[in-house]
């Protein structure tokens, strides 16, 4: 069994999807459960991805592709994970988009993917969201963080306009906002009343977890 | 005679791959209009994508159109398509910027713009003055339009008409630059610039963009194409793979607009950069930025079109030593590879902040980057055996007319800017920093400057479309 969690944690490691799901496969037959799938294997691989990504020795596409393996052993043991879980954790719920006129897809779905990896719970509106769908998903989906990203200098504006409704409809206090995109800083953050910055991908992540007290 | 980074075999395989990339996976087309023309031309429906027949492509690129630019002053010509050196332009569009006067960075306003501006004009370098600041001080809805109409009244220089983001603007950038000549037709015979549209990458063309194309390729305006693709997030991680989609969308693009109107004139404009592979941000300080410009330069050169590439680039925050070995770099592949046209100028933090120290000390990084740009001239009478011959007689180099008549045609170069004195005058003399330099020329040349170069009559008929603009959109 621990070879078997082993193996896993190290397909993990080195983003190889189909060997996770094969590991996986087998752990399920040999009788572990699903839990302590994730538990022992993807989370111990994920937990050395990310100590490899901060000394260095990993770039993005290392952390790409572990939390790709990772994303389909999870959904290959969703339907068995319905039945164990007994939990009342619920995950953090990211609402996340790129503002109305940008069509600017790559930062905001690398984001994705280690919101993912962290165990978050996304709900992607895509690109070219109108503001009023950002704040319709924050109260529908009853979201921890709202992430806006904008990468034109021309569609930054929109973020403003985003926060600026969640105060008129009283849900600003209710989610944490971060925004991000190339041409933004600190001081755009501040002024629009988002309550955090990040330059990057992985220092959106932080960041979260940092707003959600989880770092 | 220029630096060819790509072997003829090279050229074969990569225009292959691109003819194959836009026949069997296409580009994906949005917006009825475009859709219907390259449908009725050939392409086939392949879901969102549209895929490209070989013959249509190679069609469009037989037929070549030459491309000029006047200046807003229109005695200033830039013959791009049969240039024999390279121009240069500022960054474009960039609403922080670095203020000399305390080395914090603050948000881009109207009058940075219009300084930017007119330190361009009176600078050597840029060639073609770009709309460099967004500021932010504008109307929101008309800003685009808005910094065209205040980089045109204050250069005689060509400029870029405006980066269009959908066919309105595309409309009221033409009609504001043609209040330079008078008219649209007048405009067109001699443009003061291009009208750059970007497609996203890979391979996706909006209906946003569909229609600015249209709308600018029925104007006979020249167009810069303007494909944005990042090796590794956008394209592919490798420099070969990367040229070859960035290929692919110049020439979906070029189909469009030739179909539209066959005489369109087209700058064959690269854009391709690295990615941070740790940040998943564009790299600043990329080496392979110069050398895939200088790859794409005789790209467009193989198809007959002018090029622009990336010229100097840094990832640094400062006009600093960095900014400045990274400028070195990024600008010498693609000006000894003869391209059109090379931008940069004035832009840090990969193009995201501007500033009007590096704009001054960039005059000089492109003016010594220039300078051996077409070699040297190898003749009896330029080597001058007989000078030698002369001062081994008794003689003085100094003395001789060989030494002043080619000193007097650039054999030496002379700058203005930097310090060559030794320490102790350095010293004696303030210790003064080349940073220090650039702020007293940004004074100097923004006191000579005349101010608004175009009459009274111009200027209200410019702030006449602005309003109305302005009228259109809010209301």
């Amino acid at each position: 069994m621990k070879e078997i969690l082993q193996s896993l944690a190290t397909a993990i490691l080195s983003g190889n999807k189909n060997a996770a799901l094969e590991w996986a496969e087998k752990g399920l037959q040999s009788g572990i459960k699903p839990l302590e799938l994730i538990s022992g294997g993807l989370t111990v691989g994920l937990d050395e991805v990310g100590e490899k990504f901060e000394c260095g020795e990993y770039y993005l596409p290392d952390m790409m592709l572990a939390a790709e393996a990772m994303s389909a052993v999870l959904e290959m043991l969703a339907p068995k994970l319905e039945q164990e879980r007994n939990t009342s954790e619920q995950a953090v719920r990211v609402v996340i988009g790129t503002v109305k006129g940008d069509l600017h897809s790559i930062g905001k779905d690398i984001v994705i993917m280690l919101l993912k990896a962290a165990g978050m719970e996304i709900i992607d509106l895509g690109v070219d969201v109108p503001s009023a769908n950002f704040v319709r998903s924050v109260a529908d989906n009853g979201a921890d963080v709202l992430g806006i990203s904008a990468l034109m200098t021309t569609t930054i504006q929109e973020q403003k306009k985003i926060i600026d409704l969640l105060v008129e409809m009283g849900l600003r206090e209710k989610v944490k906002v971060i925004v991000g995109g190339a041409p933004l800083s600190e001081e755009w953050a501040l002024k629009i009343g988002a309550d955090a910055y990040a330059a990057d991908a992985i220092a959106g992540v932080k960041k979260i977890k940092a707003l959600l007290n989880l770092a | 005679m220029w630096f060819e980074p790509l072997s003829e075999k090279d050229l074969h395989l990569i225009h292959d791959l691109t003819l194959k990339i836009l026949q069997e996976t296409g580009a994906v087309v949005e917006g009825c209009e475009a859709r219907q023309i390259l449908m009725s031309a050939g392409c086939l429906e392949d879901d969102r994508r549209l895929l490209f027949p070989p013959r249509l492509v190679e069609d469009c690129l037989a037929h070549k159109v030459a491309v000029t630019l006047y200046g807003v002053d229109e005695s200033i010509v830039l013959p791009l398509t049969e240039a024999p050196r390279s121009y240069t332009h500022n960054f474009g569009s960039v609403s922080v910027l670095l203020d000399p006067a305390d080395n914090r960075i603050r948000e881009a306003m109207l009058q940075d713009l219009i300084d930017f501006v007119r330190i361009s004009d009176t600078l050597s370098h840029p060639d073609m003055v770009v709309p460099s600041l967004r500021p932010t001080d504008l109307p929101e809805e008309i800003a685009s339009l808005a910094m065209t109409a205040y980089t045109i009244q204050n250069t005689n220089k060509p400029v870029d008409i405006g980066t269009a983001s959908d066919r309105w603007e595309i409309s009221y950038l033409i009609r504001i630059a043609a209040a330079i000549r008078g008219s649209v037709q007048k405009l067109v015979e001699k443009p003061i610039g291009t009208l750059s549209i970007s497609p996203l990458s890979p391979l996706n063309f909006p209906a946003d963009i569909t229609e600015a194309i249209i709308e600018s390729a029925r104007s006979g305006l020249p167009i810069t194409m303007l494909p944005c693709p990042t090796r590794g997030l956008t394209a592919p991680v490798t420099l070969a793979g990367g040229l070859v989609q960035q290929n692919a969308e110049q020439l979906a693009f070029l189909v469009l607009a030739r179909l539209i109107n066959k005489d369109t004139p087209l700058v064959y404009t690269c854009r391709l950069a690295g990615a941070n592979m740790r940040t998943g941000c564009v790299s600043g300080r990329d080496p392979d930025i110069g050398y895939s410009g200088a790859c794409a330069a005789q790209l467009a050169r193989y198809y007959g079109l002018p090029s622009g590439v990336y010229g100097l680039d840094t990832g640094s925050a400062q006009p600093d030593l960095q900014s400045g070995y990274e400028r070195a770099i990024g600008g010498l592949y693609p000006v000894l590879a003869g391209a059109t046209l090379v931008s940069g100028i004035g832009a840090l933090n990969a193009g995201l902040l501007a500033s009007a120290e590096q704009l001054v000390i960039d005059d000089q990084i492109y003016a010594m980057i220039m300078h051996r740009q077409k070699g040297i001239a190898v003749t009896e009478e330029v080597i001058g055996a007989e000078v030698v011959n002369a001062v081994m007689r008794g003689g003085h180099f100094l003395a001789q007319e060989h030494t002043r008549n080619y000193m007097r045609k650039g054999e030496i170069f002379t700058g203005t800017l930097g310090n060559e004195s030794p320490y102790e005058q350095w010293r004696a003399t303030g210790s003064v920093t080349i940073r220090e330099q650039a702020r007293e020329k940004i004074r100097q040349l923004l006191a000579e400057h005349p101010g608004v170069l175009v009459s009274a009559t111009v200027s209200h008929e410019i702030e006449v479309i602005l309003e109305e603009a302005r009228f259109e959109r809010s209301g």
